[in-house]
């Protein structure tokens, strides 16, 4: 039982605090007041949501629509087709990228976390030989630019003749994810009481079955988040998939997309549509791990 | 004390105060192997391929080859001129002042729109969770994406934004907002601040919450008003928090390829050209492998000596547990 409230502890939801509804509600008079706060957020979170907004606008309105000098803000009074993604999906490769996508996102999300949860745990409970270095490796492997990496991948995997492969996509993101995803997760274990595993350890189970048994099972929202953060990582890279998959065939989908916009003329519906499509993978990532995620973006520090 | 010590202690992984119970001092070998093999993969794959880059790179650097083959890279003999080149040619020394602004301009501008909402949201108000859940939809959006939706809205005849922006009177001409050199790298650091601005939000919400409404409380009944409550107790209390974000951040746009690559590729003329950027288009768009490992090691040494820097001046309080 306490290992629930502890693991559940450590999970930062983000909620009105005691202060502020204690403060609000002595002061019942001002309640009537214009609630500046609540129009200025409200504005906010308009601009906040503008672009998604006009992509799509710009996907479901027919082409004399969108290219105009005096396009209309608000949809009302136009008319919407989906021709734009019936476009997409004939037309382009994009049944291919979002294959390709997927398959290096699974692939990456995997087995970084598998890589992660080994990491995680003895960063967590053990004193690790080197731990100084350790510690350096994850730092230095999230400050240096993914391009200084790109280039020694890309003459590795021609020596070895994974060029413009989906494994080689998925070992370069599984290295440049994994800081990431183990320090995220040694921030869950850290608050798992090692208690529990001591008397496990008494009672004879041995190191790695106490990680299998008892430790991975209560930390089933770190090993989501670090899942949810490595596949949103995988989902959106450009730079290794661009360096390192070459043939128009293997392309991904972040790539799909920068080629549609380098394209001599721009198609912005198809555009807009493709990048509406792109955004959905995350969102339902996003919306079911929203509170895992929160605590593990603060836990680790980390940036989508 | 070394730069490593200090690391170690700020990123808190030091596991000798965990508990009076753990049997630490005396760890018995047999854990300690344990303990290695463990960690064994994670560093195959993190540490493996820094060296195996780094290796890779000061080999290069040291050689005059343009992209090609492993073996064809070590049978060239060593030269240094690749370092005289690149650190004679002024557009390297211009790359790491794009970086520098773009890396500037990419934290401060999510600050401060990420502290906005933090304080708002830390507000009672109606469809609270409604209203958060939409503040932080940009996190989820692809970079690619991201940049392609505001080159849309930016593009110069049909975009959405010179439409605004004539409409109020503000331009008279149709400004070329990605193409224009003055103008590209501020184009390229709005998308990226925008994806980046609930990072901040996550982080100072957090913040705000951890701090003790006791101090509010007592502030109140001495007579401090809104701004004073805001200066005295939650700017000092948030400062760990916001010194945190601002350093992920910054690392992060220091890194950043996808929003410049997908929108300018470094153009125009160079304006957008970040280190990182130049890096891929030396080795990639002009093959200049030797070149492009060498300006790859000057960031790297750039790197170490800021990071080495940095953390010697922060104390460890405020990152702990955060790296």
């Amino acid at each position: 039982m306490s290992t629930m409230t502890t693991a559940t502890a450590t999970t930062t939801t983000i909620a009105p605090t005691a202060a502020t509804t204690a403060r609000q509600a002595r002061r019942p008079a001002k309640r009537r007041r214009v609630n500046w706060s609540f129009i200025t957020m409200i504005a906010l979170v308009c601009f906040m949501f503008f672009p998604i907004y006009w992509m799509f606008m710009t996907a479901v309105l027919p082409t004399s629509a969108v290219l105009s000098r005096n396009p209309a803000l608000l949809p009302f009074g136009q008319t919407f087709s989906f021709d734009a993604f019936t476009t997409l999906f004939t037309e382009t490769a994009i049944v291919s990228w979002l294959l390709q996508s997927g398959f290096v996102t699974l692939g990456s999300a995997l087995l970084s976390t598998a890589v992660a949860v080994t990491a995680a745990y003895a960063m967590s409970r053990f004193s690790i030989p080197g731990q100084k270095l350790v510690g350096m490796t994850f730092l230095m492997g999230r400050v240096l630019p993914g391009t200084l990496l790109a280039l020694p991948f890309f003459v590795l995997f021609q020596a070895i003749g994974l060029l413009d492969t989906s494994t080689a996509v998925i070992l370069a993101n599984t290295a440049a994810i994994t800081p990431l995803t183990a320090l995220t997760l040694k921030g869950y274990f850290d608050g798992i009481p090692r208690e529990i595993d001591e008397a496990a350890l008494v009672d004879g189970c041995t190191r790695l079955g106490v990680l299998w048994r008892i430790i991975l099972p209560v930390s089933v929202p770190g090993l989501a988040a670090c899942f949810g953060l490595a596949a949103t990582a995988a989902w959106t890279d450009l730079l290794f998939a661009r360096t390192l998959l070459l043939s128009r065939e293997n392309w991904t989908m972040p790539q799909g997309i920068a080629s549609m916009i380098s394209d001599v003329e721009i198609h912005w519906n198809e555009l807009m549509a493709a990048g509406l499509i792109s955004i959905i993978p995350v969102m339902i990532v996003y919306w079911f791990l929203q509170p895992y995620l929160v605590s593990g973006m603060t836990a680790g520090g980390v940036k989508g | 004390m070394t730069t490593s010590d200090t690391l170690t202690r700020v990123r808190g992984l030091h596991t000798g105060d965990r508990g009076p119970r753990a049997p630490r001092k005396r760890a018995p070998r047999r854990s300690r192997i344990t303990a290695a093999a463990y960690i064994a993969p994670s560093m195959i794959a993190v540490g493996g391929s820094l060296v195996f880059a780094l290796v890779l790179l000061v080999g290069m650097s040291l050689r005059d080859v343009s992209l090609g083959r492993l073996s064809a890279i070590f049978a060239a003999p060593l030269t240094l001129t690749n370092y005289v080149e690149v650190l004679g040619d002024p557009a390297t020394w211009r790359s790491f002042l794009v970086s520098l602004i773009y890396t500037v301009g990419s934290t401060l501008l999510p600050f401060i729109g990420g502290l906005m909402i933090a304080l708002l949201l830390n507000q009672r108000m109606p469809g609270q969770r409604l209203l958060r859940t939409l503040a932080l939809v940009p996190w989820a959006v692809p970079s690619v994406t991201a940049t392609v939706a505001f080159v849309w809205m930016m593009q110069p005849t049909y975009g959405v934004w010179n439409y605004l922006l004539r409409s109020v009177g503000l331009i008279d001409t149709d400004v070329n907002w990605f193409g224009d050199p003055n103008l590209a790298l501020l184009a390229v650091i709005i998308p990226t601040s925008w994806k980046a601005i609930p990072f901040f939000t996550l982080m100072l919400l957090a913040g705000l919450q951890s701090l003790s409404r006791e101090q509010y409380e007592a502030a109140e009944v001495d007579g401090a008003g809104r701004l004073a409550r805001f200066r005295w107790i939650t700017l000092p209390g948030l400062a760990p928090f916001i010194l945190v974000a601002l350093l992920f951040s910054a690392m992060h746009s220091f890194r950043e390829f996808d929003f410049i690559y997908a929108s300018t590729q470094g153009g125009p003329d160079g304006a957008t050209e970040t280190a990182a950027v130049r890096i891929y288009n030396q080795a990639f768009e002009s093959f200049d492998l030797g070149n492009a490992a060498t300006l790859g090691i000057v960031t790297f040494v750039l790197v170490a000596v800021l990071v080495a820097l940095l953390f010697r001046r922060l104390n460890k309080g405020s990152l702990e547990g955060f790296l």
